[in-house]
């Protein structure tokens, strides 16, 4: 893992000084919350419908046991018990207190961690595929360059005011768990015709108010230009990025206005005025990055443990963990687990202290100390035995971390929405806690297969709708909560933004719609389908017509 | 005119207060001044921006409420959810009313340790 260099712990500690500086005169009065606000915000701190909200960075979501226990310790000190999982892989904390944030950094400085550029017009953290490392299909752990891109965009001067937000994922394998294509840039590690490894860059996807997919802007990108590359972009963004109107800021607007191919050449000429310069990285530094990532002290095992493959026979409920939460690793004989935080009729991506502790403990008894976060807010050990699987599967049952529903209709990504958010138009939370005890027959949703369920509470599309194969979408229907469905989408390598079915529905038909859809896909589906398969074979008439001609006829 | 109530975030933690009768900051909406003309809500509308400008709380406006007593709650959903909690934690909230943590089906959601 990646361990902070004396200019990160210097830079850390810094910024926790002049912010508890910060909060001691917001709190003295000297500061207005109009001054305060964007210090607290630099800082990660939002003040939300309840509380204050503190969102700490979990760069391409790789924790260790020990940065583990500490957030526990945090959830336990000055939260109510609880974290939650974000879609970019941190963790938010809903009821800290301003005068106690500044001994929560000082804290989480402890461990290497921080709130830095968790919100405001910056590069946010940078994201990756949470199986970086480990992944059978991965050319490259995707997580060299996130640390690299990290370091580079971690209070860039050039970019601390940017039109809008910034964000970048990084994918090192061919199969997009990090939903690249949609970022407002994506970076795909990639072979060329002579076997060098370099990157495709993408650039000006989005979700929000206006979902965009990704447009390659170059095919090939050598490693060493990464960061000159990435700089060139952000150059152009940021001279002509619309900063007169907030919903037309994003690259993508920028990107959709001047087609691809201007764009291109716009930064194109930028990048051959800077590439040889500073930027350039050279050998030694990404060896050196390369090295904190490393792969662990692997064991010499045989690729299929004989032992487990019995008792994966032997025991049904454990095959079907294995089935949905247990995923191939590069090396023989281990295995990527996958702890569903999704239980049945829980809200989704919530930790208590206590979990959080087992967690931390788990992974250093299996998963050599370490875990991640994934962006469908769920964790990852990426470093299990295939022999030591049965025994963990038992232990996550019992902290209620092994459903296994992986990839399935329940494990559904909810933005916070009105339960905590002060700009939704309706609850998230508790529609993901219906879907989810009507489909908790685990049978039944093995039975469905892969279905990407994603709710947000409003159309800045924190839950990813429009990437669900089922999204829902809160509308406010004269005060009264109404659902949009949208069907049809697709985060990863075959990336499609979801159509809206037709008239929204009330909280109390919403279940029933989504149920029914599934239903059409059940009755229609081909051998091998999945939702969004049969969806894209038979398109959206049949599933229209169970909706609002068969089954709700009212509706509309 | 509706009755209404003033609300704001408290600084130093960011709760949700109301404006008591009293001029201070209370967190349960039912010990909250009501204001039932117009005149009356600015008066305490202006005792609720001196607050902020006083740097107590945070984010000054009223809400329309509906009953009286203990009774008392805010007409909008939004308002009920910050009056009384999320809905989906009944620890967090500051109810005890199940009615609260019910969504429209009436699908109670269970907590950490029920099973
Ligand atoms: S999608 Fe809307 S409601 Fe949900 S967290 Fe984002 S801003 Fe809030």
């Amino acid at each position: 893992m990646y361990r902070y260099d004396e200019f990160d712990h210097a830079l850390v500690q810094d910024r926790v000084a002049q912010y508890r500086d910060q909060v001691a005169r917001r709190i003295s009065g000297e500061l207005s919350e109009e001054q305060f606000r964007p210090l607290r915000l630099m800082n990660g701190l939002y003040l939300q419908l309840h509380a204050y909200m503190l969102r700490v960075a979990i760069p391409y979501g790789t924790l260790s046991s020990k940065q583990l226990r500490k957030l526990a310790h945090i959830a336990r000190t000055y939260d109510k018990g609880y974290g939650h999982w974000t879609t970019r892989q941190n963790i938010q904390f809903n009821w800290p207190k301003l005068d106690e944030t500044p001994d929560i950094l000082a804290e989480l400085a402890e461990v290497e961690m921080h709130a830095i550029q968790t919100s405001g017009n910056t590069i946010r953290n940078v994201t990756a595929d949470a199986y970086g490392g480990v992944a059978a299909d991965e050319i490259e752990d995707p997580r060299i360059w996130a640390e690299i891109i990290r370091q580079w965009s971690t209070l860039h001067p050039e970019f601390s005011f940017l039109p809008r937000k910034f964000k970048i994922a990084v994918t090192g394998a061919p199969h997009d768990r990090a939903a690249v294509r949609f970022h407002d840039i994506g970076v795909i590690v990639k072979r060329n015709w002579d076997g060098e490894i370099g990157f495709e860059v993408l650039v000006g996807g989005g979700l929000g108010r206006t979902p965009m997919i990704a447009k390659t802007i170059r095919q090939f990108l050598p490693k060493q230009h990464l960061l000159s590359y990435l700089e060139a972009i952000l150059r152009v963004y940021n001279l002509i990025g619309r900063r007169d109107n907030k919903y037309k800021a994003r690259i993508k607007i920028m990107v959709h206005e001047l087609g691809i191919d201007e764009v291109g050449e716009m930064v194109e000429d930028e990048w051959e005025r800077i590439k040889t310069g500073e930027l350039e990285l050279p050998a030694d530094e990404i060896a050196r990055i390369r090295a904190y990532f490393a792969p662990p002290e692997y064991e010499a095992l045989p690729a299929e443990d004989p032992g487990f493959a019995a008792k994966r026979f032997e025991d049904r409920a454990c095959a079907q963990w294995v089935r949905s939460n247990v995923n191939h690793h590069k090396q023989p004989g281990y295995a990527i687990v996958d702890l569903s935080v999704k239980p049945e009729g829980q809200p989704p991506g919530d930790v208590t202290d206590a979990q959080m502790d087992a967690v931390a403990d788990l992974a250093e008894a299996y998963s050599m100390d370490e875990l991640r976060v994934t962006h469908e807010q769920n964790l990852v050990f990426p470093y299990v035995k295939q022999s030591d699987l049965y025994e963990l599967w038992r232990k996550l049952i019992e902290q209620g971390l092994a459903t296994a529903n992986v990839g399935l209709v329940s494990d559904i990504i909810a933005c916070p929405g009105l339960d905590y958010c002060a700009l939704a138009n309706a609850r998230s939370i508790p529609v993901a806690q219906r879907i989810s005890k009507r489909f908790a027959d685990l049978d039944r949703q093995h039975d469905i297969g892969e279905l990407r369920m994603k709710i947000s509470g409003c159309i800045n599309a924190c839950g990813h709708h429009h990437v669900g194969h089922i999204g829902l979408l809160g509308v406010d229907r004269r005060g009264e909560e109404y659902y949009q469905i949208t069907l049809g989408g697709a985060p990863g390598e075959d990336a499609s933004v979801g159509k809206i079915i037709g008239p929204a529905f009330s909280s109390g038909d919403v279940v029933d719609a989504v149920e029914e859809l599934v239903n059409v896909y059940v009755e229609k589906r081909r051998e091998g389908e999945r939702f969004l398969d049969t969806y894209r074979r038979i398109g959206e008439e049949p599933f229209k017509t169970r909706l609002y001609e068969e089954r709700f006829h009212a509706a509309a | 005119m509706a009755k209404h109530v003033i609300t704001a975030n408290r600084l130093i933690d960011g709760l949700v207060v109301y404006l008591s009768a009293s001029g201070g900051w209370v967190e349960a909406v039912s010990e909250s001044l009501v204001a039932a003309a117009e005149a009356a809500l600015e008066v305490a509308l202006e005792t609720g921006r001196a607050a902020e400008a006083g740097n107590h709380v945070v984010g000054v406006y009223e809400i329309e409420v509906d009953g009286s007593g203990p009774a008392m709650a805010p007409v909008s959903l939004r308002e009920r959810i910050r009056a009384f909690g999320p809905t989906t934690h009944p620890e967090f909230g500051r109810t005890t009313e199940s009615g609260h943590y019910q969504h429209s089906d009436g699908v109670e959601p269970v907590r950490f340790g029920d099973a």
